[in-house]
């Protein structure tokens, strides 16, 4: 999470486009890692889990653990670009002279 | 503004990360256990995916080959014995970690760490019954006696935390994450733990229950109803054994009183109903190879992780494998290269209780003869997750813990009995199953024996070089008739428990003429030996079948011995539905279910089958009456055990007009027919509403033959509703919950070929294809390939690592 943190202060994106940007790639390797995990395994304990917490089927699980990786993504990468914000002096001399 | 919404999302990431980690109530943290990297995504690799060539195990002499089939059976060889163990603790938690921690946290009385309040009563009961505290005398016994052992024991625990040690967040098994704790470090007692616990499961007593029917029936009344010895005797021991010993007089003291109060009090839990097991080995006499062959089924509750754990421990002067109990060094139920060996509980009074009169309520001394004695006050620390510990004062008298007192299952003030259990004494079971697995012929079997105390066990014995015998060996202290049987007073020293059967004087057996030997729970000898011998629980009808069969075959293969531990013949329903039939008399024609159901039950094999439908319908009927017949006893009040089935059938054949069966409250006489008919008219009820449900009532699915995980809450990670057949009183002993944990046939020829199973798998993984494998070949009477591995063998390896 710090990570991603460090990344959106470093690449100026804006609050919103820093949450985007940080939570599509957390959630997304989120998703992509568990579905790669489940199909190359073939193991029955996606399904198990889901049972077990009371979500159905292993797909459903894979989709929270997406989405919880998508906000853990999101609001760190909103924070970094945010912080970078607090950094960058906003000009305040643009009007000069007359 | 800019700070502000900084602050703000700051604020958000943290609060949710908090959130996320952090468990709720019962939940876990959701973060780490949906994490690919670390959480249970991990653990849905299997072994062989994750195979490696090499490990890091420090501490060895020399390096150690682990080769697994496969079923992922690991096949340790070592250099020497402190090597072997180090590898087995190693490998062992490799697979089932969570499963041996989770026993032995049971036997401490610790599950409320893990679990919370809901289990304090339960952690009190293990602690007030003095597991921990016979756990600690057996590591005293061994650091005094047998520090060989002790280090095998020590080099074990090695192995398991260097596992531990270097487990990685995501290769923590998955119940750990679930229920959010993690592993600590083993140690020797822990194993000694172990063992004591699977004590625990296999004794038990009805001394209450007895001391309680004594006061209501009458001593009379209680030896018609309860019997020491069957009409039919078939024991363990073959009944023509002549004792070629002195034995040591014992004799009851005069005018003794047993206390003589109604017991209000809630008993102690008794093993599982179903545990028992089943063993036998026929001489070469009677088979066709002229190869003596073994078989051995234990019956337990069928949990998952399974019990035991199959491995084979080779070093260059042993080779053995069998089942293994992970926790405790060495294979408990197995074969080498020149012997096999299986157990079978074998049950004998060696549980008592004494009442103990406290001079004051301040419990320090109590009375014993004409003195005064000190008690030991034993403070228990239950820690609670969550909560506050708390804190249980036990205390221990000469005799034991003080198990029942105000503060625990006792509903008077002055209820306090202490327990005298041979569990709470030094002894050393770990050195017993270390020699076996090195042991060549009956001499070494006898000796391996000779250190053994409890729980007692039947041990069978086969040898390559044709002998075959049964010994049944535990520390059984030598009592006075009736001694032990009710609850005894602990302030009368003639009470006492005097001295112990010496080892060569426990009913034994070797080569019988008879060509087999077997046990399968049920008494061990027949009247002519001269000790006092009692048991609430033996068993009357798998041994009868069992030896019935023995005694009719000839030119035995191990493929008749697989068909014996797999036979499913009801003689329960074999002797008790012709009375049943008898007493009930015709039935109305206009009633078509009540018809199609007698005929069912006519036409009857007596096969407990998994398709076939009388046996439920024999099942449910006797169920029913049986509880006709006894239900006026739980208006007693007190708890009280009731007369078995085989008693009850002897009733109802032999006097069916017995005032036993006249229920006071109606102004009729009862006899065994009303009985007999009420019970059938509620088996019609039953039978309609499980048709509406339901509708299939074939054995199996009634029967509804389950596999649990240890953890009751993770039901998807059980196994339910096995097609399987058997039953109670059957050999194949498969009940709802209980069965045979392992079967094992081994024909000792020149090359010895070994057949085993187990209802699960090796891993105790959930997420592993080898977690339950094995329950559908075990569900069908199969077997998989047990014959001894040589290092270089190469076909049928899954993978190979080497630990160094």
């Amino acid at each position: 999470m710090i990570l991603i943190g460090i990344g959106s202060a470093l690449l100026g994106l804006s609050g919103l486009q820093g949450f985007l940007a940080g939570g599509l790639g957390m959630g997304l390797a989120w998703l992509g890692q568990a579905i790669f995990i489940s199909t190359s395994t073939g193991s029955a304990l996606p399904n198990k889990i889901g049972e077990l917490m009371g979500l159905g089927s292993g797909m459903t699980v894979a989709g929270v653990t997406a989405i919880i990786g998508f906000l853990l993504g999101g609001f760190s990468g909103m924070t970094g670009s945010l912080l970078r914000k607090v950094f960058r002096k906003e000009p305040d001399n643009l009007y000069r002279g007359s | 503004m800019k700070y502000l919404g900084f602050f703000i999302a700051l604020a958000i990431t943290v609060a949710l990360a908090i959130a996320v980690s952090m468990p709720i109530g019962p939940v876990p943290p959701i973060a780490p256990l949906l994490d690919p990297n670390h959480g249970f995504w991990q653990n849905s690799y299997s072994e062989d995916e994750l195979a490696k060539d090499e490990l890091d195990l420090s501490n060895l002499n020399s390096p150690v080959t682990v080769v697994y089939d496969e079923n992922l059976i690991p096949h340790i060889f070592a250099e020497n014995e402190e090597d072997l163990y180090r590898a087995q603790g190693y490998v062992t938690a490799k697979h089932r970690l969570w499963q041996m921690e989770f026993q032995t946290m049971a036997a401490a009385g610790r599950i409320s760490e893990v679990v919370g309040n809901v289990a304090l009563e339960l952690d009190r009961m293990t602690r007030r019954k003095g597991l921990g505290f016979g756990a600690e005398l057996g590591l005293k016994y061994l650091q005094e006696n047998d520090s060989e052992t002790l280090k095998l024991l020590e080099a074990y625990a090695d192995g398991v935390n260097q596992y531990i040690d270097q487990l990685s967040p995501g290769q923590v098994p998955v119940e750990y994450k679930i229920l959010n704790y993690r592993p600590e470090h083993w140690n020797a007692y822990k194993s000694l733990l172990l063992l004591k616990y699977m004590s625990d499961m296999l004794m038990g007593d009805r001394d209450l229950e007895y001391s309680n029917l004594r006061k209501i029936l009458g001593q009379e009344m209680l030896d018609k109803l309860y019997p020491e010895f069957p009409t039919e005797s078939d024991p363990v021991i073959e009944e023509s054994k002549t004792w070629d010993f002195t034995p040591i007089s014992i004799s009851k003291p005069d005018s003794i009183t047993f206390p003589n109060d109604l017991l209000v009090i809630e008993p102690l839990p008794q093993p599982e109903e179903g545990t028992g097991s089943n063993n036998w080995a026929v001489s070469g006499s009677k088979t066709k190879s002229g190869n003596p062959i073994l078989a051995n089924d234990p019956h337990l509750s069928l949990n998952l992780p399974s019990l035991w754990y199959s491995m084979q421990l080779t070093t260059p002067t042993h080779s053995v494998k069998g089942a293994t109990l992970p926790g405790a060094i060495g294979v408990i139920s197995g074969f080498n290269e020149n012997i096999a060996w299986g157990v079978t509980n074998a049950t004998k009074d060696a549980r008592d209780w004494y009442k103990i009169t406290f001079k004051d309520n301040s419990r320090k001394t109590y009375k014993y003869g004409n003195e005064w004695r000190a008690t030991d006050f034993r403070i228990e620390e239950i820690r609670i997750k969550g909560e506050a510990t708390y804190l249980d004062t036990v205390v221990y008298t000469h005799y034991g813990p003080v198990v029942y007192d105000r503060t625990f299952r006792g509903d008077r003030q002055d209820v306090n009995f202490a327990l005298k259990w041979t569990v709470h004494e030094g002894s050393n079971e770990q050195r017993t199953f270390v020699m076996m697995n090195k042991a060549k012929n009956y001499e070494d079997y006898n000796t391996a024996l000779d250190h053994y105390s409890a729980p007692p066990q039947n041990f069978v014995f086969a040898s390559k070089s044709g002998d075959i015998a049964m010994r049944i060996q535990g520390k059984f202290p030598l009592k006075w008739k009736g001694q032990g049987k009710f609850f005894m007073d602990g302030a009368d020293p003639r009470m006492e428990w005097q001295e112990y059967i010496p080892n060569n004087q426990n009913a034994a057996t070797l080569n019988p003429e008879r060509g087999f030997v077997s046990s399968a729970n049920q008494h061990p000898v027949g009247q002519s030996y001269p000790y006092y011998v009692f048991d609430n629980s033996y068993e009357h009808y798998r041994n009868r079948r069992l030896n019935n069969r023995l005694r009719e075959l000839s030119e035995i293969t191990i493929a008749d011995m697989k068909v014996l531990q797999f036979d499913d013949y009801y003689l329960h329903a074999e002797e008790a539905l012709p009375v049943m039939i008898a007493l009930l008399g015709t039935v109305s024609e206009s009633d078509s279910r009540a018809k199609k159901y007698v005929d069912e039950l006519k036409n009857w094999d007596f096969y407990a089958d998994p398709n076939q439908k009388a046996p439920t319908l024999f099942y449910i009927w006797w169920e029913k009456t049986y509880d006709q017949i006894w239900e006026k006893w739980s208006e007693f009040g007190v708890p009280v055990v009731l007369p078995n089935n085989y008693q009850t059938v002897q009733l109802l054949e032999i006097t069916p007009n017995d005032s036993i069966f006249d229920l006071a409250t109606t102004p009729v006489r009862e006899t065994a027919a009303d009985h007999v008919k009420v019970g059938f008219q509620e088996m019609l009820d039953s039978m309609k509403e499980w048709e509406e449900k339901e509708g299939d009532y074939s054995w199996a699915n009634y029967k509804r033959t389950s596999v649990r995980h240890l953890v009751p809450q993770f039901a998807p990670f059980s196994v339910n509703n096995i097609y399987t057949g058997g039953g109670r009183g059957i050999l194949n002993a498969t009940s709802e919950r209980s069965g045979a944990s392992w079967r094992m046939v081994v024909e000792l020829g020149e090359e010895i070929t070994a057949f085993g199973i187990y209802p699960g798998g090796q891993s105790g993984n959930p997420g592993s294809k080898f977690y339950s494998n094995f329950i559908p070949i075990w569900a069908n009477g199969e077997y998989i390939n047990f014959n001894l591995r040589k290092k270089e063998q190469s076909e049928g390896v899954l993978f190979q690592t080497i630990l160094k």
